[in-house]
């Protein structure tokens, strides 16, 4: 039953996918992102990384496509979607995205194994993120303070 | 279900999200690209985590996501100066760094 | 430091000393330099007396200091001396003696008068050094050196082109000896491991008779360049733009005599390979067509010189049938009578101011009795009239041609003896007798030279009167150093060959003075007759010799390769130096295509970036 939800979720995250990339409205890009993100949080569910998946749906889903919309709100829509995309960066990009991929694969296969009962779940996460990386976690933070400042100041109109 | 059914999605995600840098000319689209990009590297954090039978996958994971936020904002704030800076979001028109 | 190293290192004094004053212009001592000369090569000379009266059967070494030692060739400068030596040290430092106070009078006033005595002593240094050599490589020092110090002396009057030319002419016919000289010693240095003469003289029988032939075949080239035989003659006679002094020295009594010592000394290797044969021919060939060309010249000088080129090969020729000692002999005679001759064609032109053509002389010998009387005495030497010193030497040499089975050799060296004849008899009374033919306004001039010239004119021709005396304790003596290969001949057929040649030197004699002084025949009608003219004028032209070498070594090859030269150097070099410019150009405008500001290109170059790198780990 995970596997057949496991596969199904994956293919709707990967379809959506695709959809964002290469549509020419940049809104309906954006909305098929978040449709995307959230199959994936269904896929770490299934798989078993329920923490994480919840995670995602509210960073990812409610957090950065509601910024990148936002921010598409303060533009003209209309002319983004004058863009001309050219048939030789396409072709470019497949190739050389298909390379990689299958590239990546083959190496990745040699690393071969079976699922392991996962260590997975708010607590098995929190112990080891408050105690032994805490520094890493308060830098972090730090990191995004340091962000929210930095967005504000440069998207700040100039009085 | 093996862990390569994960590394599968996460090189999938990838390669989408590389078509969309390489291909779009749009900004906002170059961004989507690289957020899959992102989502990318998570799935086969989690995949790794299933493999070794641990936590640190899924712990890197949070990392990979804050920084992945941090970035978006930053990257939009610029975007947003950009645009008003020269009304278009098309990399063509930033072509300065040229010869 | 033993007797040797005197002997040879006194002239070297001679010429630091001689030079420094050149150099650094100490006026007290420019016009007095012959003193530092005269008492070095002084007492070379009593030392050198010594040692030959005292060896005995001796021989004996010296190590001076070494030279360098590389990669199993040490060299080191010493001496070997031996009979052969013995003999050489004597002859260097008397005829350098004798020429050294000669040219107290000759140079006198000459404003290079310090530097000619410092050149001096480099030379005599340089062929004692030679001379006196144990290896190979210290023969080649003093064969190179001797070199030097010739280009030098022959243009000592370096501001006069012909001078200049000469000089150079003689170094470059000298360098092709050379450079075949250099590669003989490569050989040798290849087959045996070691240049020693000892080493090398001992283990001669080890390498095999092609290898033996091809090295005395490549020091035989040497030896022509240095000894000036055909094909490498041209430039003896151009050197006579030397002071008369030094052609006496170098160019008639030592180092000319170089090859042939050379030859004698490396007799193992001649001995044992079949060279022998080639250097007979050579020295025959020089032997006659130098005599031939001689009795045309009308420069005194000139035709000295290639009565040394005629001489010389007759000792080449001598060597060539195996008759090393005799060729020493004639070596040693040779040097007394010829430097009397020069000497004497010195005193000669000195008393004309410098005039040389003996078509403007004439009816000397009143003017300058001691000149004449050792001029002939010199002369008769030379064209062997016994019982002089020639007569002996040349004989000797001519029967060893004859009884060693060499026919043709026996053959055109007689024939040579009657042109000797008539060349030096057509000089004799072409200058000191019959009707003076130059400007009255001379005569008021013409008188002996002073007794420094004239000195050693007298004192030379001593020996050229008693040296043929000394044969049989030469033969003796030279023995014990190196062999002479004869065939006893029966005293009737000795005394047959004796008797052909002397009379036809007489019978040369004797048209000489029909020709020359009797006027009973007339040289012109000879030289205008059409069978005769063209071959006089091939014979006078010297067999077109120098034209033969300008034609296809200075214009074809020399020329030729600037030519060559320069067209690589527009097409080749320019072209490599330009085409890199313009590759760094081309490829530059290619190359910056890929800045092209657009996002989108750069990501796309990481990745493939990272797929090379990728596909590079999977493939290796």
């Amino acid at each position: 039953m995970k596997e057949i939800l496991f596969y199904l979720f994956g293919v709707i995250s990967a379809v959506l996918a695709l959809l964002s990339v290469t549509s020419k409205n940049v809104i309906k890009g954006g909305v098929a992102l978040l449709g995307s993100f959230i199959s994936l949080g269904a896929v770490y569910f299934t798989v078993g990384a329920e923490f994480v998946g919840i995670i995602q749906v509210i960073v990812y889903g409610g957090a950065i496509i509601v910024l990148y919309l936002f921010a598409l709100l303060t533009m003209d829509v209309k002319k983004i979607a004058e863009e001309k995309v050219r048939g030789s960066s396409a072709a470019a990009g497949a190739f050389l995205s298909i390379l990689l991929m299958i590239l990546l694969l083959l190496e990745a296969s040699k690393i071969a194994g079976k699922v392991k009962p996962a260590v997975s779940g708010a607590k098995e996460l929190a112990l080891p993120l408050f105690f032994k990386y805490l520094l890493p976690f308060e830098i972090v933070s730090i990191l995004l303070l340091v962000a929210t400042i930095g967005a504000v100041a440069i998207a700040r109109r100039e009085e | 279900m093996t862990p390569f059914s994960l590394f599968l999605l996460s090189g999938l995600l990838l390669a989408i999200g590389l078509f969309g840098i390489v291909a779009r000319r749009n900004v906002i689209s170059l961004f989507f690209g690289l957020e899959l990009i992102l989502n990318s590297a998570n799935v086969l954090l989690v995949g790794f985590s299933k493999l070794h039978g641990n936590y640190y996958g899924e712990l890197f994971v949070f990392f990979v996501l804050a920084v992945a936020a941090a970035e978006a904002a930053v990257g939009l704030a610029i975007v947003v100066a950009i645009y008003r800076m020269k009304r278009s979001i098309n990399t063509e028109d930033f072509r300065t760094l040229r010869w | 430091m033993g007797v040797a190293f005197w002997i040879t290192f006194l002239p070297l004094i001679s010429f630091l000393l001689c030079g420094a004053v050149s150099f650094f212009r100490i006026n007290s001592f420019r016009q007095r330099s012959h003193y530092f000369g005269v008492t070095a090569v002084g007492i070379s000379l009593i030392l050198s007396t010594v040692t030959l009266l005292k060896i005995g059967n001796r021989t004996f070494s010296e190590t001076w200091f070494d030279w360098f030692t590389s990669g199993g060739l040490s060299a080191q400068f010493g001496a070997y001396v031996d009979q052969l030596t013995a003999v050489m040290f004597f002859v260097v430092t008397f005829i350098s003696f004798l020429v050294h106070i000669y040219s107290i009078g000759y140079m006198h006033g000459d404003p290079g008068y310090d530097r000619f005595f410092a050149y001096l002593g480099l030379f005599t240094f340089s062929m004692l050094a030679l001379v006196a050599a144990p290896n190979f490589l210290q023969l080649f020092f003093g064969w190179e050196a001797v070199g030097l110090s010739s280009y030098l002396l022959i243009g000592f009057w370096f501001r006069r082109k012909r001078a200049a030319d000469a000089a150079i002419k003689a170094f470059l016919l000298n360098r092709v000896g050379d450079f075949l000289f250099i590669l003989g010693l490569i050989i040798i240095f290849w087959t045996f491991g070691t240049l020693d003469f000892h080493e090398v003289f001992s283990s001669v029988n080890s390498a095999s008779k092609a290898t033996l032939s091809l090295i005395g075949l490549l020091l035989l080239g040497g030896a022509v360049g240095k000894s000036a035989q055909v094909p490498l003659h041209t430039w003896l006679a151009d050197a006579m733009e030397g002071p008369t002094p030094i052609s006496a020295l170098i160019h008639a009594a030592t180092m000319v005599a170089a090859g042939v010592f050379m030859i004698a000394r490396c007799f193992p290797i001649y001995d044992g390979g079949n060279v022998l044969p080639i250097v007979g021919i050579i020295g025959t060939v020089t032997a006659f067509g130098a005599a031939t060309v001689g009795l045309t010249q009308f420069d005194i000088k000139r035709v000295l010189a290639y009565s040394t080129l005629s001489q010389l090969g007759y000792m080449f020729a001598a060597l060539g049938v195996g008759a090393y000692i005799y060729a020493m002999f004639h070596l040693f005679t040779h040097a007394f009578f010829k430097a009397l001759l020069f000497l004497g064609s010195g005193s000669v032109i000195h008393a004309m101011e410098g005039e040389q053509d003996i078509r403007k002389m004439g009816g000397l010998g009143k003017y300058m009795p001691i000149t004449t009387a050792t001029f002939i005495i010199g002369s008769l030497a030379l064209i062997g009239i016994p019982p002089l010193a020639g007569f002996f030497s040349k004989d000797r040499i001519i029967s060893a041609t004859f009884s060693n089975g060499h026919t043709g050799f026996w053959f055109f060296l007689t024939a040579g003896a009657f042109l000797t004849a008539l060349y030096m008899g057509r000089l004799i009374f072409l200058v000191f007798f019959g009707k003076e033919r130059f400007e009255t306004r001379e005569m008021k001039h013409l008188h002996e030279s002073p007794t420094v010239m004239t000195l050693p004119l007298i004192v030379l021709s001593i020996p050229s009167v008693v040296a043929g005396f000394l044969g049989e304790w030469f033969e003796e003596f030279l023995k014990q150093a190196i062999p002479n290969h004869v065939e006893e001949l029966p005293h009737s057929t000795e005394l047959i060959l004796v008797t052909i040649t002397v009379s036809l030197a007489l019978l040369g004699l004797l048209i000489s003075a029909m020709v020359y002084f009797a006027r009973k025949i007339d040289p012109e009608s000879i030289t205008e007759n059409p069978v005769i003219k063209p071959i006089y004028t091939l014979i006078y032209n010297k067999y077109y010799f120098d034209e033969l070498y300008n034609l296809l070594f200075v214009r074809g090859v020399g020329f030729g390769l600037g030519r060559l030269a320069s067209l690589l150097d527009r097409y080749v070099i320019d072209g490599i130096v330009n085409g890199t410019a313009q590759l760094t150009k081309w490829s530059g405008e290619i190359l910056r295509m890929t800045q092209t500001g657009v996002v989108n290109t750069y990501v796309a170059y990481m990745v493939a970036g990272t797929a090379i790198i990728l596909i590079i780990l999977l493939l290796f």
